[in-house]
């Protein structure tokens, strides 16, 4: 079984998420977890690494659509940082570039919260 | 039982005896002869005689019972006409008595009447033993048989004695014979197992029966007495005849009397003895739950009313559990009553309950005090039982009986219940697995229909002309999917192809990609660009799909004159286009990669801005493929994916072919990748090929 975890941690005012293994229909439900409850806490600057990211499917790439209306409407965000290549190739072809902010890494995202 | 001449020879052993026996009869009245020696010899011929009668009836009697009114109804009957006998047969020889109760037939009349009388007690006395010991020998320990059989032996040996009228020290052991034999007859009484089976009002015809039966035998005892004229008339004939009469018909007397006595203390028991039977029947009716395993709902009523019937609770009721999901704690639901509802059970929290069953193995609660131990102060019941149903070892619910009695349960109760539980429960998993497994094979029915129905919504071909040639594949990684793929004509000279994949798997994935037809099949015709189709349809698609589901898609527009082509791509798989290079002379793919976000992410304004529109001219020998992941995403066993970068130089390498050749080709490669690994995703390829 692909095995697939999520790290959360504060910095500074926003909250970095870090994904590990495999995101697919069976992991999704444990991120929309983690996503509902950042938000029930208030919680809607959100850096998401990839870094340790080592696959994702489209069920995947659906749970940061379901989040991201709630997320804009209180004035936060998901920005997506330290993307492998291949993790990458996935968002760039379904447009992703277009409707979320994507960095290289995690600092230059939390930077941009933290200029706000 | 078949009569032939050896069986008969008893009868005429018998018979001729009788015979040679009534001529010397006749010889010694008429003459008056009385030796004791020679009327001693007579009386051994007597024996011998009643001997062959005794192993005639035995052969001739067929009709063993083990049923014991049926042998009461017999010994009755028997008994009646032994009475009749002798009680009517004196008529015949009135007045011949004399005052010492010895009695010498006068005439030949009276002497055929007296032998003929002999003979017919004697046949009754040898059926009533041999009935008598039908019973006897109902449920026998193997003493009862011996002591009958020791009882016959002084019997006989006390009438055999008698022969020897003479000799008082003879006589006296005769005494001691028919005193032991008596003792023994007397024995009997602790054998009477068959009154124990009786139920109730069997008990009350028997002591009916035996009370006949001892006045019959009784009455029978005391008219052959020496005293009596029948008495002395069996006594003339045969003095062993007529102390073995007496005897068997002290037996008789005795033995009823006993059984009467018995019938009547074994009546209160009654009531214990029907309990076990009815405890007896509820295990036959269980063991016709058990085999009843189809229908779960069966199986539960069945259980709790044979559990009323074996306890006679006035509550009855079975929970079955089910597993929470994760976190969520276990559901317990009423599954099954008996004399109690649902409703009136809701009221109350059996928790408490649970948790002690699950680590004591079973609740007995004795009086109402009891009840609030378990928060259920108000339950409408004294006593309760409740006792865990473990199948394989696993906890699948709990049976509850309750009665409006303190003390209701006695121990006999508790562990036939539990036992019940236990069988009951294997029973009810069985049946619980097999209407899964019929729910299983119902759901995949309508999968097959479902499948069935979607490789409708496919087109069947694609459209060719002298100019162009088209095939395709698509099949889905399960029983439906999510991937779509369509055609149609917009005019003479203009077709739209279109190949898309809707995010997720199965059945919602199919019911989105069944939507997306119905969306492409309407606007594609009145779109007057690619662009302006795409635009559309993300304004068709925003408004239904789930925030986390999309739809990608790839579409393209064909001049079919001039082999113009325009594709525009909402976030799907790039297309690829084939074709020679112009200054190398080589095949080369390129990727055709329009900028496009996937349907049912932005709002269609901020869509239409990131919409990009490729156009090119198709020359002679081109191909372009269009298709989805589920082609690149293919694995080998090892676990590595098919890829981008294989599929380019495989399509390279099979462009030189017609559509349908390359297709083909494509379908053998990943089959020869894969080695058998199940697709992970839906896979769809469509070929255009320009000539």
């Amino acid at each position: 079984m692909n095995e697939f975890k999520v790290l959360t941690r504060e910095s500074g005012n926003a909250v970095v998420m870090e994904l590990q293994g495999f995101l697919d229909a069976h992991t999704a439900p444990d991120l929309e977890k983690t996503f509902s409850e950042l938000m029930s806490k208030g919680k809607y600057n959100i850096v998401v690494n990839f870094n340790a990211l080592n696959y994702i499917s489209s069920a995947g790439l659906g749970v940061f659509m379901a989040y991201i209306d709630e997320v804009r409407n209180n004035n936060g965000d998901i920005k997506l940082a330290s993307m492998q290549q291949k993790v990458f190739n996935v968002f760039d072809l379904l447009g992703f570039p277009y409707l979320y902010e994507i960095y290289k890494d995690q600092d230059e995202a939390l930077k941009k919260f933290n200029s706000r | 039982m078949q009569i032939n001449f050896r069986n008969s020879l008893f009868f005429v052993a018998a018979g001729s005896i009788a015979a040679l026996l009534l001529a010397f009869d006749w010889i010694r009245i008429s003459i008056g002869l009385e030796d004791p020696v020679l009327n001693g010899f007579r009386s051994l011929f007597t024996v011998a005689s009643f001997f062959f009668l005794y192993a005639a009836i035995r052969i001739f009697r067929t009709k063993k019972s083990s049923k014991p009114l049926e042998i009461l109804r017999r010994l009755v009957g028997y008994g009646f006409f032994s009475a009749a006998i002798i009680s009517t047969w004196g008529i015949l020889l009135e007045g011949k008595g004399n005052s010492s109760g010895g009695f010498v037939p006068s005439n030949m009349m009276q002497l055929i009447a007296t032998t003929a009388f002999a003979y017919g007690i004697a046949a009754f006395v040898f059926i009533l033993l041999m009935t008598v010991s039908d019973i006897i020998y109902i449920k026998p320990e193997r003493k009862v048989r011996k002591r009958f059989e020791l009882f016959l032996c002084f019997t006989i040996a006390a009438s055999l004695l008698s022969i020897f009228v003479g000799s008082p020290f003879l006589s006296a052991v005769r005494e001691i014979a028919f005193v032991i034999a008596v003792f023994i007859a007397v024995l009997h009484i602790v054998s009477m197992n068959w009154i124990v089976f009786l139920t109730r009002k069997e008990k009350y015809k028997s002591l009916v029966h035996s009370l006949v039966l001892i006045v019959l035998f009784g009455y029978s005892y005391a008219s052959i007495g020496p005293a009596n004229l029948a008495g002395g008339v069996l006594g003339f004939y045969s003095p062993p005849m007529s102390e073995f009469a007496k005897i068997v018909f002290l037996f008789l007397t005795i033995y009823f009397s006993f059984a009467f006595i018995i019938t009547i203390f074994h009546i209160p028991t009654s009531g214990v003895f029907e309990k076990k039977k009815r405890e007896l029947d509820s295990y036959q009716n269980l063991s016709k739950v058990i085999t009843n395993v189809m229908d779960t709902t069966e199986v539960l009523n069945n259980t709790v009313a044979v559990v009323g019937a074996v306890t006679q609770a006035n509550k009855v009721w079975i929970e079955l559990r089910y597993d929470g999901d994760g976190d969520s704690a276990d559901e317990y639901r009423i599954s099954a009553t008996h004399r109690t509802s649902q409703y009136e059970l809701s009221a109350f929290d059996f928790d408490p309950m649970r948790k002690e069953v699950r680590t004591n193995s079973r609740v007995i609660i004795h009086d109402a005090e009891e009840f609030g131990k378990f928060g259920l102060r108000n339950f409408p019941s004294k006593s309760l039982l409740a006792v865990p149903l473990t199948a394989h070892e696993e906890f699948i619910g709990m049976l509850y009986a309750a009665h409006e009695m303190p003390y209701a349960f006695d121990e006999e109760e508790i562990s036939t219940v539990s036992a019940f539980a236990d069988t009951a429960a294997v029973a009810i998993q069985n049946s619980l697995l097999f209407s899964k497994s019929l729910e299983n094979e119902r759901l995949q029915h309508e999968l097959r229909i479902a499948h069935e129905m979607q490789l409708k919504l496919l087109p069947v071909s694609l459209p060719s002309s002298d100019k162009f040639e088209t095939d395709f594949l698509s099949f889905p990684a399960f029983e439906v999917g999510g991937d779509y793929i369509d055609c149609s004509q917009i005019d003479p000279k203009r077709y739209a192809f279109v190949v898309g994949d809707v995010s997720g798997k199965g059945t919602s994935a199919a019911f989105y990609m069944a939507y997306m037809k119905g969306v492409f099949q309407s606007l594609s015709a009145s779109a007057k660009s690619p662009t302006e189709f795409l635009m559309a349809a993300n304004e068709a698609v925003g408004n239904t799909l789930q925030k986390n589901f999309f739809i990608t898609l790839i579409y393209t527009m064909l001049n079919a004159d001039t082999g113009e082509i325009s594709v525009v791509r909402a976030g799907h798989t790039p297309g690829v286009l084939i074709s020679l290079d112009d200054k190398s002379g080589e095949k080369v793919c390129r990727m055709i990669r329009p900028t496009g976000v996937g349907l049912g992410l932005e709002p269609s304004a901020d869509f239409g801005r990131h919409l990009g529109e490729e156009r090119f001219e198709l020359k002679a020998g081109d191909t372009l493929v269009l298709y989805t992941d589920g082609i690149t995403d293919q694995r080998d066993p090892a676990g590595e994916e098919f890829g981008e970068e294989r599929f380019y130089a495989l399509l390279k390498e099979l462009s030189g072919g017609s559509a349908t050749e390359i297709k083909g080709g494509v379908i053998r490669a990943l089959a020869e990748f894969s080695q058998g690994t199940d697709a992970v995703d839906d896979t769809t390829v469509l070929v255009l090929k320009w000539r």
